[in-house]
């Protein structure tokens, strides 16, 4: 222990050390660079010269690098392409040179503004993609799949979430938003599912430090919110790029986390030499509700055809403007009148509002020769479809660099507020829920009016009961939750080149985020009996701090390039909530009013120590082959487990560099790697330990110790992912057609698992260290312009990707793994099955013909514990064409789902309540098509549909009838934008401006279920297989113009 | 810089070679957990949870089956099929495997616990006696179950023959009172924190650990009268409840988030169920006057109040006070005259004294978080357990007429003492009630007649109690209940007076415990279902 304290400080103290060196170099380098500027320059006249860079087409070419020839004179040019430089008086020359293109060589005349046209670099496009670390590497060099996301049409056709933005322009990932709307999570999958840990998502980078995506949102069938996770608060507007590596191949030097692939995003900076330039952005958009699913407007309320108050169906006679009862007077006394009974067609377009999110940016950028900088703010404001949601976020990014031969220090600093007002739930007592299971004879503007009771309670048609609210009371002010985060993203990296091929970078980074949640429930339904007050703060916290030693050079054909270095990640939450309990004094919302005020504390701690290089070695800019390593110590483990290695290795070819191929052939590459993933878990898993339980008893204030549900190992190991891939590229036709194709293959043994233990074990889960589950797919993007010419282009782009996910073997004698469960089905990985089969609670009864068995009574016989279905899509892809008029740019995205089952209780409520168009069929008499299993005859027996489904609707009903296909082909992104004519803006002193017309989600062009599939319950692995009373789909439609000084 | 490149070399050296993981043990230790814990304070863990005071299991268990089966409550939530038979397997598991495993765990842990620390001694006997009650409910709901590898964290238990299991609850009875008789020296001081059941008391765990087995000894009466006659008479002479203040009840005082106090009542303004027609006739023509009971458990109809507020009870075609039948089909339930409001929820007077004493109630009376504590075992059941004996000879047991009038006598008491003022529930026609009809006892009855009177009136004094009542039901096979409306086990005629037997096993035993679960040797060779009769089953009814 002490040796190891002392290695402790020893460490720390190097830090402090590079530190101190990187601040002395910091003060002193300026002074020392600009000297050795001087010496070489002496005695010179400067003179400025300024112009634009364009490509073949005539397009802006940004971050093109002009330099003087023999000095260190240099800048980059800006969004416009545009650029100012100062040079000697004697030079008449400037180099310009842009990756994938020829450098070019400009003469400076008598004119001082230059329009510089390059041309592509004809064998090869050198592309430059992102990769771990923040290193940036030419694609080419790179043994594994990597995809830039074009990130264009970002500020303009906005979404709350980040993710969403990235539906569609991903090959093979599933993106898919959850049914709880505005604010809501949205899943990200990029190769399939490997861990049954319920972890499948990718790690999200920013600037190459890994930062939080825990959602704070806890969803289960019987409600709770479904918040979109941390990641999705990056502004848009920061973003300056965003590469997916997809595979663990890819992440095999940002460690464990980034086992499923990591999202890695660069922040816009300053540009070097650039004079102080502004930049507006505003953006509104409307999101309008429809309704997907199919009500009937026939029956109202009732049982059997007759009408009757107090049946909470809407199985009555028919709505012909014939006088009922007011609810109002028969269950509170009011003095209502008998209304006319006819069906209330428009639940869904009275009730919901059509939602605005207004987004403002304001940038500032500016650099000079050795420092840049960018200062952002953008407010977001968004109010949701139900009349008290809205998420309102300011947003302000602080981002400097200071830069001179031997020294880079870059800070950040990105401050985030965002305060939520009454994120709706979803599940059997949310909001839609009550839309869906209401008779459809009930007047909204009955249950708007006169809400409250003289107790408080609130009024509702079904009077005292727990499964009905009334929708108003449900948004009203005084019942609902606020929460206020804030956060910050701090980084701090310093760069030394110790050498013209040594390069040494330390980063120290921290995400921090605290919430503040506040849930109100002063007026509960009739019939509840406490008032609610709720409030929690929690913090998390993200510590990150690397060094990387970076050497690169060229030995001959031979190119080299290496990291060696050494990080420490440490994650930390904390909790802290209370709740009052029922209130002494009416709607006085204070934790001290209430009479129990439980208060409780959760904690989270882990830290992981790694030591990673990598190295790369290049052969005539033809061969690549790259190695990592990397040892990860898990605080999480046990000492003997706690330190574990993985390597990876990729190779790759530039068969175009390599031999002679047609003409029509530009570029092809062939790669392969291999890698492997270790990963740890979660902390506290390693032995027994007794928790306080949350007694029942004297409003939880004794002291009640329990054993844990699951069952430790103190002897676990670290799990282990094998990840395979191969891959080819091209470019055909003079770049005109372009290709990138993997195949991919993943095993993943030894998993930390809890493992469902049958109950009498006595505990629910046993952690053991067993199963493998295996995984394949294929990703194909497939990109060409049809039409290139003067003033037309038309781009297109294709998406595309399989997966394809099995258990092989669960280990410890268990067959099947549950990964969470509704009541009316699991979804489960089954040994030997696909991973995510549904299980039915209640499926029909069978006969070996596949013939539904009959009862006697005429109604279908159930049988449990049955898989019905797979909730896994077959495929995913889309298609993304941009056309070009001259400065008008149309822009479409579709994005597609093939297979995979959900289940819609939506449809299992609506038919159970009699408010569906399915229950029009047979409400006198009907008969459920079947063999009777008493006689072995085919069913004759008469019943009715309310007979039929109220026995097989609900969430205690028979799951395959509300089971459908995810299948879809979605209208996922329009845009129109219109880039003005410089000639308008000049005398305005503008130097740019764009209008864009956007709409997004707009309509699907085709889909199999009745409701929108899109909607799952929340973004766990199971939940995709539910969709539960989710909010109504929304179409957004909006405006945006960025203006440039 | 090449002092700087050495430098650098050194650090990474240093770091690459070492790492400081020391602080990764503590870093790994979680801070709202303790690694040891007294008895004291898991003994009120494993009563909650296994008198099921959570409304979750209490609803999944008791009422959607227990009590349902009991035929104390009829079914009114056309969603819920358990009334007509109907398998739920999460109800099954949560209501009663879930609570049981879970509280077995802790015994056989708190056994490693009382083996080390002597003052933990009594703790464990309290535990002990507590795990016999629930061992023997489960056992009762589903025959052969896994016992004694059970709770270990082994996947695969065997399952136990009822047999052998009556005889380690016997076991665990008798040496846990002998242990209590012993007054060990510095025990862990137990208050009604820590026992929520007795408070420490320990002569009252020892008369409620002798009246268990009495109960027990009774339930295999018929399968084996030596082997009954031997703990019975045993179990009467270590002493037995003496009186209501023996009683054992669970605390019930909870105001959590939920306002959830007694599980039955958080449950009971719901609507899902009400009084059964089997309740209705015993409780309105058992004696020649309505029970006292029925108004102090259960509520006057919704519609009826609601009629007489508005003055049309003239034209109100139901009753006051009423129960529906057992087993109604989803249409049924759906039909307006079998409307949960016109029909007994559990609104009465040891719940909500307004609603049946005040002439035209609001619900508003009804918005109070009920605590009345849950019933364990009274001191009427014991009396009831001692007719029976005497009944049977055994000695010790006094005599029948004695146990049985006292047994109505502790159990009027009993739930009067839950009223907020005695005055809501007149003693006027108690006598009457005891002595007319078929509560009267007549010596010269015949030993069915006397057993079916005794049983009848313990399946009313154990209200709420489904889980000991449907035992009891399927023991004696009194009260004669009515058979179900419609059974959705084929295996189950209610048209020929059949009646459900006994629970099947969940899913997940038949799939990750297939060689043990579905084992065709399992309750006496008769396999697992829900027409299987329990060991200690003899046939008494269909």
């Amino acid at each position: 222990m002490k040796k190891n304290i002392t290695q402790c400080r020893r460490f720390a103290g190097f830090f402090l050390v590079c530190m101190v060196t990187g601040f002395v170099t910091f003060i002193v380098s300026p002074i020392k660079a600009k000297s050795i500027n001087i010496q070489a320059l002496q005695q010179q006249n400067y003179k400025n010269v300024s112009g634009f860079i364009l490509d073949e087409q005539g397009s802006a070419v940004i971050g093109a690098t002009i330099q003087v020839q023999g000095t260190n004179l240099h800048t980059i040019s800006d969004q416009n392409g545009f650029f100012t430089i100062s040079i000697p008086e004697s030079v008449n020359s400037i180099i310009i040179s842009y990756i994938g293109y020829k450098n070019k060589i400009a003469y400076i005349g008598k004119e001082n503004k230059l329009k510089i046209t390059l041309s592509p670099a004809s064998s090869s496009l050198n592309e430059v993609v992102v990769t771990a670390l923040g290193i940036k590497r030419e694609k080419k060099a790179l043994g594994y799949a990597v995809q830039e996301v074009n990130t264009e049409g970002f500020t303009e056709n906005r979404s709350i979430s980040l993710s969403n933005m990235l539906q569609g322009k991903i090959a093979g990932v599933q993106i898919s938003e959850s049914g709880s709307g505005l604010g809501g999570s949205t899943r990200v999958i990029l190769r399939g599912l490997n861990s049954l840990s319920g972890k499948n998502q990718p790690l999200w980078v920013v600037d190459g430090m890994p930062i939080n995506d825990d959602s704070s949102g806890d969803v289960t069938e019987y409600g709770g919110s479904d918040l979109a996770s941390a990641a999705n608060q990056i502004n848009p507007e920061d973003i300056e790029n965003i590469s997916i590596l997809k595979g663990a191949n890819a992440a095999a030097l940002y460690g464990s986390r980034a086992e499923n692939g990591a999202i890695v995003i660069t922040t816009k900076k300053g540009v070097q030499g650039q004079p102080l330039h502004l930049e507006y952005t505003g953006n509104i958009q409307f999101n309008t509700v429809y309704n997907p699913y199919k009500f009937q407007n026939v029956y109202g309320q009732g049982s059997g055809g007759e009408f009757n108050i107090s049946s909470k169906g809407s199985w009555g006679p028919k709505m012909q403007g014939q006088l009922i009862d007011n609810w109002h007077k028969t269950l509170y006394g009011d003095n209502y009148e008998q209304y006319k009974m006819l069906p209330q067609k428009d639940y869904i377009s009275d009730f919901f509002n059509t939602g605005v999110m207004y987004t403002n940016s304001l940038t500032a950028t500016a650099g000079s020769k050795n420092l840049t900088g960018r200062l952002s703010f953008t407010d977001s404001r968004n109010k949701g479809i139900v009349p008290n949601h809205s998420i309102n976020r300011q947003y302000f990014d602080s981002n400097t660099e200071f830069k001179n031969t031997y020294l880079t220090i870059d800070t950040k600093v990105n401050y985030i507020r965002e305060l939520t007002n009454n994120t709706p739930g979803q599940g059997s007592y949310g909001l839609m829920s009550q839309f869906i299971t209401m008779p459809r004879s009930i007047r909204l503007s009955d249950l708007s009016n006169d809400i409250y009771k003289s107790n408080g309670q609130i009024k509702n048609w079904a009077g005292a009961s727990e499964n009905y609210s009334n929708p108003y009371g449900m948004i009203l002010p005084s019942n609902g939750n606020k929460n206020v985060r804030n956060r910050i993203l701090g980084l701090i990296r310093t760069s030394i080149k110790i050498t013209d091929y040594l390069n040494l970078t330390g980063r120290v980074g921290i995400d921090w985020y605290n919430d503040q949640y506040r849930n109100y429930a002063l007026h509960q339904t009739d019939g509840s009996v406490a008032s609610e007050y709720a409030h929690s703060e929690t913090t998390h916290k993200d510590f990150t701090s690397d060094l990387i030693l970076n050497f690169n050079k060229n030995f001959g054909e031979f190119s080299t390039s290496a990291n060696l270095g050494t990080s420490i990640e440490n994650q930390q939450y904390e909790g802290l909530s209370g709740s009052a309990g029922q209130f002494l004094i009416q709607d006085f919302a204070w934790m001290s009013n209430g009479d129990t005020r439980e208060a409780s504390e959760s904690f989270y701690k882990k830290e992981i120590q790694s030591v990673l290089g990598n190295a790369s070695i290049g052969f005539k800019s033809m061969m690549y082959l790259d190695l990592t390593g990397r040892n990860d110590w898990s605080s999480t483990l046990p000492r003997a487990n706690r330190s574990y290695f993985y390597p990876s290795i990729s190779l790759s070819g530039i068969l175009s560099e390599m031999m002679k191929l047609p003409n029509w052939i530009d570029y092809l590459k062939a790669r392969t790697s291999w890698a492997k993933v270790g990963n740890d878990t979660d902390p506290y898993r390693l032995s027994y330990t007794y928790t306080k339980y949350s007694s029942l008893v004297n409003g939880g204030t004794i002291l009640e110790m329990q054993l844990p549900d699951e069952m430790p190992l103190n002897n676990l190991k670290p799990e282990s992912t094998n990840s395979y891939e191969a891959g080819l590229e091209w470019r055909l036709f003079h770049n005109r057609l372009s290709g990138d194709f993997t195949w991919y293959k993943s095993i993943t043994t030894n998993q930390i698992l809890a493992i469902d233990t049958p109950i009498p074990s006595g505990y629910t889960s046993k952690v053991i260290n067993a199963g493998k589950i295996q995984s394949y797919g294929y990703e194909l993007t497939l990109s060409g312009t049809p039409i290139q010419k003067k003033d037309w282009k038309w781009d297109i782009t294709l998406n595309w990707g399989l997966n394809r996910t099995k258990c092989i073997s669960l280990g410890g004698g268990v067959t099947r793994y549950t990964l969470g469960s509704t009541s009316i089905a699991s979804v489960v990985v089954d040994k030997g099955h696909e991973y995510g089969d549904i299980v039915a609670t209640n499926a029909y009864k069978r006969n070996s013909s596949g013939q539904i068995l009959i009862g006697d009574d005429g109604l279908p016989l159930t049988e449990t514990d049955k898989i019905i279905g797979n909730m896994m899509p077959k495929w995913t892809g889309s298609l993304t064409t941009t056309l070009q008029w001259k400065k008008i740019i149309f822009n479409t995205l579709i994005d597609m789902r093939y297979g995979g089952d959900f289940i819609s209780m939506t449809d299992a409520n609506a038919c159970s309540s009699g408010t569906s168009k399915r229950t029009l069929q047979g409400r006198d008499k009907m008969v459920v098509d079947g063999i009777v299993e008493s006689t072995g005859e085919k069913n004759e027996k008469e019943i009715t549909a309310q007979e039929f489904y109220t026995k097989v609707g609900s969430s205690s009903g028979v799951a395959e009838e509300f089971m459908y296909k995810g299948t879809y082909i979605k209208m996922r992104e329009i845009s129109l934008g219109w880039i003005l004519p410089q000639m308008w803006l000049k005398p305005l002193k503008i130097q740019s401006a764009k209008i864009s017309v956007v709409g997004r989600n707009l309509f699907y062009i085709y889909k199999k279920a009745p409701v929108d599939p899109e909607s799952a319950l929340s973004n766990a692995d199971y939940a995709q297989a539910f969709e539960y009373g989710s909010m109504p789909p929304t179409r957004t439609f909006g405006f945006s113009l960025n203006v440039k000084f | 810089m090449k002092r700087l490149f050495f430098l650098f070399s050194i650090s990474f050296s240093i770091v690459i070679f070492s790492s400081c993981t020391g602080r990764f043990d503590s870093m790994n230790t979680n801070p709202g957990a303790v690694t040891n814990a007294s008895l004291k304070y898991i003994l009120p863990y494993v009563q909650e949870i296994g008198a099921h005071l959570s409304a979750t299991p209490y609803q999944l268990g008791d009422n959607l089956y227990a009590q349902r089966y009991c035929q104390y409550f009829a079914n009114t939530q056309t969603a819920f099929s358990t009334d007509r038979y109907g398998y739920n397997d999460s109800w099954s598991t949560g209501g009663f495997w879930t609570p049981y495993y879970t509280t077995l765990k802790h015994l056989k842990v708190a056994k490693e616990i009382a083996s080390k620390e002597s003052s933990e001694i009594n703790l464990y006997q309290m535990m002990r006696i507590t795990l016999a009650y629930e061992t023997a409910s489960m056992t009762d709901i589903y025959g052969d179950i896994p016992y004694t590898t059970a709770g270990l964290g082994e996947s695969q238990n065997k399952y136990d023959p009822q047999d052998s299991i009556y005889k380690d609850i016997f076991k665990e009875l008798t040496e846990a009172v002998e242990v209590l008789n012993q007054n060990n020296s510095e025990q862990e001081t137990v208050t009604s924190d820590n026992d929520l059941v007795f408070g420490g008391n320990i002569q009252k765990w020892i008369r409620f650990a002798n009246s268990l087995r009495l109960r027990y000894a009774l339930r295999i009466s018929f399968k084996d009268p030596s082997w009954a006659k031997t703990e019975g008479e045993a179990a009467l002479k270590a002493g037995i409840m003496e009186s209501n203040s023996d009683n054992a009840y669970m605390t019930c005082n909870g105001k959590g988030a939920w306002g959830w106090g007694n599980p039955l009542y958080m449950m009971s303004t719901w609507h899902e169920f009400t009084m059964s027609a089997e309740m209705e006739k015993i409780l309105k023509h058992l004696s020649t006057v309505e029970d006292p009971r029925m108004r102090l458990w259960f509520g006057q109809a919704e519609d009826y109040v609601a009629a007489k507020k508005d003055g049309t009870l003239s034209n109100y075609t139901g009753e006051q006070f009423a129960g529906l039948p057992n087993g109604m089909s989803s249409t049924e339930i759906g039909l307006p005259d079998n409307a949960a409001t016109r029909h007994s929820v559990c609104l009465g007077l040891q719940a909500y004294p307004e609603w049946n004493s005040l002439d035209t109630p609001t619900s508003d009376v009804l918005n109070t978080t009920v605590t009345l504590p849950l019933k364990i075992m009274t001191y009427s059941e014991v009396c009831f357990l001692k007719a029976e004996a005497a009944l049977l000879g055994w000695s010790g047991a006094g005599n029948a007429k004695e146990n049985y009038y006292s047994g109505i006598t502790a159990s009027l008491a009993d739930e009067r003492s839950f009223l907020s003022n005695a005055a809501l529930s007149p003693t006027t026609n108690d006598e009457i009630y005891m002595t007319t009809g078929d509560v009267a006892w007549d010596d010269n009855d015949t030993y069915e007649q006397k057993l079916e009177k005794i049983a009848t009136q313990k399946w009313i004094a154990l209200y709420p109690n489904g889980i000991e009542a449907w035992a009891e039901c399927r023991r004696t096979g009194y009260p004669k209940l009515i058979p179900v409306l419609h059974s959705e086990e084929t295996t189950i005629d209610p048209s020929k007076g059949q009646f459900i037997k006994k629970l099947r096993y969940p899913d997940s035993e038949r799939r990750e415990n297939a060689e043990n679960a579905t084992s065709s040797k399992l309750n006496n060779g008769q396999g697992d279902g829900p027409n299987v009769r329990v060991w200690w089953d003899t046939g008494r009814y269909k």
